[in-house]
């Protein structure tokens, strides 16, 4: 369906319990293709996805939903990075 | 060089994302040039076609195809966020399967009922289409014919379709499938402040100390609110959020106050916190003396079933269920005073002291309370009640219509306020709040169409589970449905749906994108253009009307609802459609044809050509020579411009991220009814309910009833349907995004374990969902988002292979006439 070399990024604010943030920031950063990149200390989260294909952010998007003390998650920028 | 264009855009989405959030980035980070590949695309903005929040989108299109969305940066609703549905909305429109042709059914090279699926030109189709509604009309006259509508419609869609019917056949019988979804907090609206929509907006998430969320799982039902929401939490850590719900989902995550209670409590549990209010002495007398009128309506109103049911011929006001009679502060003081914390926890199974707590968010002078609900409410055989009595709560201590006081009824689809509710598409309404029953009504529409007096039809139409009673019944034989899927989304479609649709009586005709069931189940097909493929408008939650232009090209043969409603218009004369009587008054209009008479009349038809935006195509104008939708438009506006319903004017709506109604002198209302806020507020008043005769607003004593079926011996469980954060209602978009359809493929019921382990079941085992009406296979999740107590199991109506709504129940709510997709009796039997 999509070219194995295509690499889809994509931004997303992500809102944390406060009480949660120090771990789930740790949780984040375990997912695969994901990485923590800003923070204002309260609870809200600037994440990036790096992904081969648009299932995979999908079901990370679900993963971080998931993920404990998480409240929401919105994404906000996307783009393939054809190779 | 690889690397360097991957490090451009990790930096340009991380500024992006930073910038949507509010979090301040290293200079160098937030640095970012333009993105030199979006100027190969054409970008333009839209509401997103989904649910009823509103956020804006850019879409880029490329070679005629919409290629890619975004959050929209300078919406003021989503402010560049995206939920997942949003993010995948560039692949709605090419499902494999899109319709392109009209379909009509044959057998021998004839329209035939039992006959296949066939493709036919536009002419083809229109003529038997037309043939069917003049035999129908000629037999039955007016009643004989109906449309099914929808929340999804364009505004101009709407106004049209219900130009048509209304004007034209003179048949009331359109009704919109907002019916489903929002009619009760219509009627809510209407009965406690006369006038529709909320006084508030979203504005009120940033400024309240608490909100209550009563049945609704904004979580994954209204994503990007719910983080507006979760956004404010962070910001306010004193603000404190209570989620009420007859099971545990998402929202509860975020929960200071968690209340799962007993189905149809919620009634005795918004009484208790009145009465509450009321003993503990924080009653805003001041606000109560100025502002508010009480009343005591009418009890034991029925269930809105066939009046041969039992419950019905039992009921003692079903004939009569919205009245009400004036009372004091006394009596009402009195009416819920039965209302305990003991008695309610009893009943709700909610603990006295959660009660207590949710009961002094309200009670406390200093909390600003938001309150947000959706279809718990609304799907509910007393939606009207809950309605009225939520805002008794913020009526009693004056915490409505000012910044973070907010009764705020959410909303599920796209233009549910814009169209279905303020064009007048429902079977009882005219445009601007007006209807059909009152004769000075009648007479300011017709004067507006620029129509004989006295033409208007005074009767209320057919609404949506009547309209499906009278096919069955074969009393309405001529029946078209647009922008909706109700053979999935209808209740007891086994009982009261599809066999209207296959009576042989009957003819059906379904405009949709894709072949849904619905669609299946009609005798005519016709393919439509969907959301950027054609010019638009709708009016999300907050009474924020958005425009957007046409992009690109429908697939094939496929035409708006628009161009559908209006081209149809033209094979009828009024000679065929309207009485002699009137004619003979009006020979003028003798001999014309509805085109002409609706559509061509001097208004509709008064902007050239000329006024469009030459950047953008418009199919539907260039077809019929004029800029229809600006004239639509204008005509439409002119009903509610000095009434408290102000719209701009057409072409600042292409200018602008959305304006929130009333506009007056181009300034857009925030508040209602709050002097200084709204400009129909008249000074000296604070407040002025204006809706109301004497300006004031109606607190309600209204008593808890129980549902129409309960669990009982044999179907031993509480049904609730509902939605999936993946899947928009009934799934016929978002189950074609492949992405969407792999995450969340097959609806499930969700069961707890103990209710499984009961009744020899486990997770993932194959399951029956028995009803009195009919049933579903599934299978069993006792684990997951959903978390039901014991006694009460929850589908998703999503999945079009398992039809839930084939074991729901077809009561309403008597006022309203609103389903009740949350309440009924079931048992699990494996399979």
């Amino acid at each position: 369906m999509t070219d194995s070399r295509e690499c889809h990024v994509v931004s997303l604010v992500v809102h944390v319990l406060p009480a949660r943030a120090h771990a789930a920031a740790a949780a984040i950063g375990r997912l695969a293709g994901a990485e923590v990149c800003a923070s204002d200390g309260a609870g809200r989260f600037v994440v990036l996805l790096e992904a081969e294909d648009e299932a995979r952010i999908l079901s990370a998007f679900g993963e971080l939903e998931h993920l404990e003390g998480v409240l929401s998650v919105a994404l906000v920028y996307h783009e393939v990075d054809a190779a | 060089m690889k690397q360097t264009r991957r490090e451009f855009i990790r930096n340009h989405a991380v500024a992006a994302a930073a910038g949507a959030a509010g979090i301040p980035l290293p200079i160098d980070a937030a640095n970012v040039a333009t993105d030199a590949s979006e100027t190969r695309l054409k970008w333009g903005k839209a509401p997103c076609r989904f649910c009823g929040t509103g956020c804006g989108v850019n879409v880029a299109t490329k070679e005629g195809r919409v290629v890619a969305t975004h959050g929209d940066i300078n919406a003021p609703v989503n402010k560049g966020l995206n939920c997942v549905k949003g993010y995948f909305l560039s692949k709605i429109m090419y499902g494999r399967d899109r319709l392109q042709v009209p379909l009509l059914r044959k057998r021998n090279g004839r329209y035939d009922k039992e006959g296949s699926f066939t493709p036919v030109g536009w002419d083809e189709a229109f003529d038997v289409m037309a043939e069917k509604f003049k035999a129908a009309l000629a037999e039955k006259g007016p009643r004989g014919v109906g449309m099914f509508g929808s929340g999804q419609w364009t505004v101009w869609e709407g106004y049209a379709a219900a130009k048509l019917f209304k004007a034209g056949f003179l048949s009331n019988n359109i009704d919109p499938n907002a019916r489903h979804c929002m009619a009760s907090a219509v009627g809510g609206f209407m009965r406690t402040f006369g006038i529709d929509e909320p006084m508030g907006c979203y504005d009120d998430f940033e400024h309240a100390d608490a909100f209550v969320l009563w049945g609704s799982n904004m979580a994954e039902m209204h994503p990007i609110l719910w983080t507006r929401l979760t956004d404010r939490r962070l910001s306010a850590p004193h603000a404190k959020v209570a989620v009420l719900s007859t099971f545990e989902h998402r929202s509860f995550e975020l929960a200071d106050i968690r209340a799962v209670f007993a189905p149809q409590t919620d009634l005795a549990i918004l009484n208790y916190i009145a009465n509450h209010i009321i003993t503990s002495g924080k009653v805003n007398e001041a606000f109560v003396r100025r502002h508010v009128n009480f009343r005591e309506g009418a009890r034991d109103i029925g269930y809105g079933l066939r009046p041969t049911h039992p419950l019905e011929r039992k009921a003692a006001n079903a004939d009569k269920a919205g009245a009400s009679e004036p009372i004091d502060f006394e009596q009402f003081a009195a009416f819920v005073s039965e209302y305990t914390v003991e008695k309610v926890a009893k009943l709700s199974g909610v603990p006295e002291d959660t009660l207590r707590k949710l009961a002094e968010l309200y009670a406390d002078p200093g909390t600003k309370v938001m309150s947000l609900w959706t279809m718990g409410f609304n799907q509910h055989t007393r939606g009207v009640w809950a309605n009225n009595l939520v805002y008794n709560i913020h009526l009693l201590t004056g915490k409505i219509a000012t910044p973070g006081n907010s009764p705020f009824s959410l909303t599920g689809q796209p233009s549910a306020c814009g169209t279905a509710r303020e064009v007048g598409t429902f079977s009882h309404r005219l445009p601007a709040d007006m209807v059909v029953t009152n004769p000075k009504h009648r007479a300011l529409s017709e004067k507006l169409w620029k129509l004989p007096e006295g033409l208007l039809p005074d009767w209320n139409g057919a609404h949506a589970v009547l309209q499906n009673r009278l096919l069955k019944d074969g009393e309405i034989n001529a029946y078209w449905v647009q922008v909706n899927n109700n053979m999935q989304a209808g209740p007891n479609i086994n009982e009261e749906g599809l066999p209207g649709y296959r009576n042989p009586e009957n003819f059906i005709v379904v405009s949709d994108a894709y072949p849904t069931v619905t669609a299946q189940a009609a005798d005519l097909i016709l393919p439509t253009a969907m959301w950027v493929e054609k010019e638009g408008a709708y009016g999300n939650a907050e009474r924020r009307t958005q425009f957007w232009h046409q992009m690109v090209k429908a697939p094939g043969e496929s035409r708006s609802d628009l161009w559908q409603v209006v081209e149809f218009s033209k094979r009828f004369t009024t000679d065929e459609t309207w009485p002699a009587a009137i004619l003979d008054a009006n020979p003028q209009f003798r001999g014309r044809t509805l085109y002409e008479v609706l559509f061509a009349n001097g208004q509709v038809d008064r902007y050239p050509l000329s006024d469009l935006d030459a950047e953008w195509d418009n199919d539907e104008a260039r077809h019929f020579g004029f800029y229809l939708q600006k004239g639509l438009f204008e005509e439409y506006a002119a009903f509610g411009r000095g009434k408290a319903h102000d719209l701009a004017d057409f072409d600042t709506y292409h200018r602008e991220r959305g304006l929130r109604w009333p506009v007056v002198n181009g300034k857009e209302t925030l508040w209602r009814f709050l002097e200084g806020s709204d400009p129909y507020a008249k000074p000296g008043t604070g407040f002025d309910f204006y809706g109301k005769p004497d300006g004031k607003a109606v607190v309600f004593a209204l008593p808890y009833e129980p549902a129409a079926e309960s669990p009982d011996g044999e179907y031993d469980l509480w049904l609730s349907t509902g939605r999936v954060l993946e899947h928009w209602h009934s799934g016929s978009m978002t189950r074609r995004v492949p992405e969407l359809h792999r995450s969340y493929p097959a609806a499930q019921v969700f069961v707890h374990p103990d209710d499984a382990r009961e009744r020899g079941l486990r997770r993932g085992d194959e399951v029956r969902v028995v009803s009195r009406r009919g049933e579903i296979r599934t299978r069993v999740e006792t684990r997951g988002r959903n978390k039901p107590p014991r006694g009460l199991v929850f589908v998703p109506w999503f999945d079009e292979s398992q039809l839930i709504n084939k074991v729901t129940l077809d009561a309403t709510d008597p006022i309203s006439k609103e389903a009740d997709f949350k309440k009924c009796a079931v048992k699990l039997v494996k399979a």
